[in-house]
């Protein structure tokens, strides 16, 4: 099947439209369809096809190479934006052969050696339709609101599907049939819109749970029995300019949440988008300000998202290579569309301006544990103390009277885990300590937040950085003092050694991890820069075989035109028009058979044709045809006219007598 | 177990790819792929637009399917002009016959020839090899995928392209030209037509099928052979054609000529002995006619089962290269017997040794030496042979030495993968090559090209 004409150019543009590749789509548009008006063809032999279509595979591996150098994380979509360039020279070869269809061994290697079957296997294709495919797919890779992508889609299927619509179909009935089916495609489009939509998210509320930190909600081990499970691996690694080896530990906030439910922290904040800067590696979060320190902070994704672990008050990111960043307004940050490992260099100011002031479910005390809390808060004569007083007893309260443990007790005797911790077990981790913190605060009105994420402590002199591992999983609170909200953490300070000593480190995991950072660094980092710098030496051998390949490529011969050259004697030239009647007739059903002579085919067609001139005419131009073709005199100029004024009466007579 | 599933498979397979290609017109198979290839690239609906591409093509899909199940009456009579016979590996055209017996004109129509199913049975799959199958990697031959399909493409012998028909006027009969390439030697076994109507948007069609058992032989493809002239010794002799039931003895006398060994002592001439004192023989007007034997070996295993193959096509070559139609020519093999034809003067046409040879097939148990006893039985009726061997063993050796001791003037040709040590081979038995033609296989010769 032949694509019909300007089908393939129309949907180049409209390629080139959605990708915003006009200019691109107009050339490809302009060499596909040129065959219309340009007269070249050459004469390919399959070994010729052979080269085109290795220049195809060759511009393919070359994409998929720069694609995955470049950014990994969208390599599929820049290689199917591409696909109508890349496979430009195998349609470009079929439109400008003589033949115009291609040998199917020369798509497969071993279909190329197979010499042996040529007499009988050898099977000609039309490929203009797989290349329309192709070009489809690649338009529909781009996410465009609206209906056009839709209106573009269903007018171009309907030009296609036209081509083998049935003759036997009244052309009404069939454009009726195929308004219904575009009516019911819309239809259905938007309700596997309305359905993916709720799948997806589902399914990323799914997978959150298990691969990242859902930023909404934050199931704590609270409640549970057992012993909490820490591992030594390393997630992520920070570089701090001016680090000093005393400290105790950066907190690294993670996300941050509001509401308490049972043993489970929520948070009710919408996020929303931050838009990047130049080559999308820059984000500002906030706006800039002049006193700010910097950090760098290498981490992995997962399923190409991430909730980042970022110091307080972070004003921007740099040098991050993601393709959406979005916050909330209690400072989480997340991102999507990323490689599995991202730099980003954090620009921040330390404190915790930029979290949005307390809501009134910051202040909120589940009502199962307000029993527990106002005990407390009565035992502490917390109601009775100044805001400063109030942290500085509940501090040391906790760190006097609790110890820090691992060990999970459930709820025992008492009716919620933290009852059981405050008043039975004493110990536990730290999502006791900070949870018991917050709702004890709130319940002398002080808006708290309860947060996760990290403290970074430990200083590896092998890889020069601070290396967070698993175990340095922390949680703590946000408290709000004199307008400005505070970090506090109320875990016991030995709880860092306690993990240390629980979870060894062992040497050969450490150097594993360091040379699987140093790859991905190399990949991501150094690869990308190389490729900038190197790319076109990497493609230069491909190059190269490309043009050995094509290096016979002037043995392809040069067509004489097809198109035969009109007489000089007369309007219509020859003897052909003679074919008009023929191909008239056989659509309306009086073909003529292989096995007929065209007197037989005469006396078969003409009993139905009533008027006497129209047999006497057609007799005529069947003879001055069978005299022209086969006579050595052949016809002179005036017998060809009036051949040709036969011709015209008979073919409107025709089609008058079959409108009637 | 793995040989039953993979053999449910490959039935499955090609249950549903024979369906599809009769049931889907191109226009429905793109249609088909292209709801996959949206679906497949387009699994992200926030990021792509393919979804309403995969929707639009559902939709077309599931009308058209749907709108294809609508039965159409077509009532015709066909029939279905075949040649006698054709050559594996030539390209033949045959003519049907179609004529449209129902009372609309019929538009669009597509025919499909249908075969005899030619999937095989487990048994045959498992039995049947390939031939090269040896060569291929473990993987396929453990899948026995290739054997699947070089089974199904013996037993279907030829492809057909689905013929698009011409209008079909009310009671009007029309010739279309089917145009076909048989692969391999045989019969191909037709079981009907199929007529297919591509539904309202032609993406699929209603089929209506029409039985028409018929078979088609398919002769060996000749391969043609220098083969020299083989003199009898009998020749210019009377009572050359005692065979010949019709035609007398000749007396008419031609010349002399000097003895060779094995003329009769009743045709010396004795007056030139008495005069020369040397044998001379009288010469009598030639009206005797050859009766060559003509002994294949069929004792192929599949390793060598081209080189059986060209076997028959030389044999093919013999046959058909017969001139004289007072020739006679016994074709003979081995098979779990002893098997023997006879074609030529008053004994039957060639056409009927070449259909024989046409479904002669290769068979591991047997052994040449089976053709001994029928040799010797028949060895005085035969004024010369030709013997094409797979190989040299001791029996092929003795089948050559019956032909000597009956002084029988002989052509062999053994056919071999390797030329120089077949020559080695024979040498061990023989003095001279002399009258022994070693070939080696085309198809072998290909293989180590391309080694």
């Amino acid at each position: 099947m032949k694509a019909p004409r300007f089908f393939l150019g129309v949907i180049l543009l409209f390629w080139g439209w959605h990708h915003h590749l006009l200019f691109v789509a107009v050339s490809l548009c302009l060499i596909v369809e040129s065959i219309h008006f340009l007269k070249i063809r050459f004469e390919f032999r399959p070994a010729d096809f052979n080269k085109f279509i290795d220049v195809s595979i060759v511009l393919l591996a070359g994409t998929v190479v720069i694609a995955l150098s470049v950014e990994t994380q969208k390599a599929m979509s820049i290689l199917l934006r591409w696909l109508p360039v890349i496979f430009l020279p195998i349609i470009a070869a079929q439109q400008f052969s003589t033949k115009g269809k291609i040998d199917i061994r020369a798509f497969f290697l071993v279909g190329r050696k197979k010499e042996r079957i040529q007499a009988l296997d050898v099977k000609q294709i039309d490929v203009s339709y797989y290349y329309a495919l192709i070009v489809l797919l690649s338009t529909g890779m781009t996410h465009l609101r609206g209906k056009i992508f839709y209106i573009g889609i269903a007018l171009i299927f309907l030009w296609a599907l036209w081509q083998v619509s049935p003759r036997r179909v009244p052309r009404l009935v069939w454009g009726l049939c195929l308004f219904g089916v575009v009516f019911f495609g819309f239809l259905g489009h938007q309700a596997i819109h309305r359905i993916s939509v709720k799948a997806q998210m589902w399914m990323i509320d799914y997978f959150a749970n298990y691969h990242n930190t859902n930023p909404y909600k934050s199931s704590t081990a609270l409640g549970d029995i057992g012993n909490l499970k820490l591992f030594d691996e390393i997630l992520f690694r920070v570089k701090k300019s001016n680090y000093d080896k005393s400290e105790t530990g950066i907190l690294l906030q993670n996300a941050t949440y509001n509401i308490f439910a049972t043993t489970t922290w929520y948070a009710q904040v919408g996020f929303e988008p931050v838009q990047p800067g130049n080559e999308k590696t820059f984000w500002q979060i906030q706006p800039p300000v002049e006193n700010k320190k910097e950090m760098t902070i290498y981490s992995r994704l997962v399923k190409e998202k991430a909730v980042l672990n970022l110091p307080p008050g972070v004003i921007s990111i740099g040098q991050m290579k993601v393709g959406t960043c979005e916050k909330n307004a209690m400072q989480t940050v997340r991102v999507e569309e990323g490689p599995s490992f991202i730099k980003s260099l954090v620009t921040y100011t330390g404190n915790l301006s930029y979290d949005a002031a307390p809501y009134e479910r910051d202040l909120m005390v589940p009502k199962k544990e307000q029993s527990g809390i106002e005990k407390i808060v009565q035992d502490l004569d917390l109601e009775n103390q100044s805001k400063k007083q109030i942290l500085k007893t509940i501090k040391s309260f906790f760190s006097t009277q609790y110890a820090y443990s691992l060990d999970l007790k459930g709820k025992g005797r008492h009716d919620t885990p933290i009852q059981n911790f405050l008043y039975n077990t004493k110990a536990g981790h730290c999502e006791f300590f900070a949870t018991t913190t917050a709702l004890t605060l709130r319940q002398v009105n002080i808006p708290t937040r309860y947060v996760t994420g990290f403290i970074a402590h430990e200083y590896s002199r092998m890889e020069n950085c601070i290396v967070v591992r698993q175990r340095d999983a922390h949680a703590w609170v946000k408290v709000y003092l004199n307008g400005q909200w505070e970090n506090f953490d109320t875990t016991p300070a030995s709880f860092l050694q306690k993990d240390s000593q629980l979870v060894q480190t062992s040497a050969l995991t450490n150097i594993l991890s360091f040379i699987r950072f140093k790859l991905f660094q190399l990949r991501h980092e150094v690869g990308k820069k190389m490729m900038e710098k190197y790319g076109f030496w990497l493609v230069l051998p491909l190059a190269i075989i490309l043009i050995f390949r094509l290096k016979k490529s002037n043995t392809i011969k040069k067509s004489k035109s097809l198109v035969k050259k009109p007489s000089e004697n007369s309007g219509r030239s020859s003897h052909d028009s003679f074919f008009l009647i023929e191909k008239l007739l056989l659509k309306k059903g009086y073909p003529k058979y292989s096995y007929e002579t065209y007197l037989s085919w005469y006396n078969r067609v003409v009993p139905d044709f009533d008027d006497p001139h129209v047999r006497d005419r057609f007799f005529r131009i069947l003879s001055q045809y069978n005299k022209w073709r086969f006579s050595r005199l052949g016809i002179d100029d005036i017998q060809k006219r009036q051949f040709d004024l036969d011709i015209d009466f008979i073919l409107k007579k025709i089609e008058s007598y079959f409108k009637s | 177990m793995l040989a039953r599933f993979l053999y449910k498979s490959y039935t499955i397979f090609y249950a549903v790819s024979y369906w599809r290609k009769q049931h889907v017109t191109p226009a429905g198979a793109m249609m088909v792929g292209i709801v996959f290839l949206s679906g497949l690239f387009g699994f992200n609906i926030l990021k792509t637009s393919l979804y309403q591409m995969m929707s639009l093509a559902i939709c077309f899909v599931v009308f058209s399917f749907i709108a294809s199940l609508f039965p159409f009456r077509f009532q015709t009579r066909v029939k279905r002009h075949l040649p006698d016979c054709i050559t594996a590996g030539n390209k033949m055209v045959y003519e049907i016959q179609i004529t449209n017996l129902s009372p609309i004109v019929q538009k669009g129509l597509i025919l499909y020839e249908n075969v005899v199913d030619p999937r095989p049975s487990l048994k045959t799959l498992l039995e049947q090899k390939e031939p090269f199958e040896h060569r291929r990697n473990i993987w396929d031959r453990k899948v026995l995928y290739f054997r699947w399909v070089w089974q199904i493409n013996k037993n279907m012998n030829a492809f057909f392209s689905p013929i698009a028909l011409p209008d079909l006027p009310v009671g009007e009969t029309i010739r279309v030209s089917i145009n076909m390439t048989a692969r391999f030697r045989g019969y191909i076994h037709f079981s009907g037509i199929t007529f297919g109507r591509p539904d309202i948007l032609g993406l699929f069609n209603r089929l209506v099928h029409i039985k028409l058992s018929e078979k088609l032989l398919v002769l060996p493809r000749p391969s043609k052979v220098e083969i020299p002239m083989l003199e009898s010794r009998r020749q210019y002799h009377p009572g050359g054609i005692q065979l010949a039931s019709s035609i007398g003895n000749s007396d008419e006398f031609m010349g002399l000529r000097p003895y060779r060994p094995g003329d009769p002592l009743r045709n010396v001439h004795w007056k030139s002995f008495a005069k020369t004192n040397e044998l001379v023989i009288k010469e009598f007007e030639d009206e005797f006619f050859q009766r060559q034997a003509l002994v294949l070996d069929t004792a192929a295993t599949v390793e060598v089962h081209a080189i059986f193959e060209e076997a028959v096509s030389i044999a093919s070559y013999c046959i058909s290269s017969i001139k004289t139609p007072d020739s006679v020519m016994d074709l003979m093999f081995a098979g779990n017997q002893a098997y023997s034809f006879s074609s030529g003067r008053g004994l039957g046409n060639t056409d009927k040794m070449l259909e024989i040879l046409a479904c002669v097939e290769a068979c591991e148990d047997s052994n040449i030496r089976g053709m001994v006893p029928t040799l010797q039985e028949k060895i005085t009726s035969f004024s010369s042979a030709i013997c094409i061997f797979l190989d040299w063993k001791s029996s092929h050796k003795q089948i050559v030495d019956i032909f000597e001791q009956a002084a029988l003037p002989s052509y062999i040709i053994v056919l071999a993968k390797d030329k120089s040590k077949m020559t080695q081979k024979i040498l061990k038995d023989m003095k001279t090559l002399k009258g022994i033609k070693i070939i080696t296989c085309a198809q072998f010769q290909k293989e180590s090209k391309k080694k």
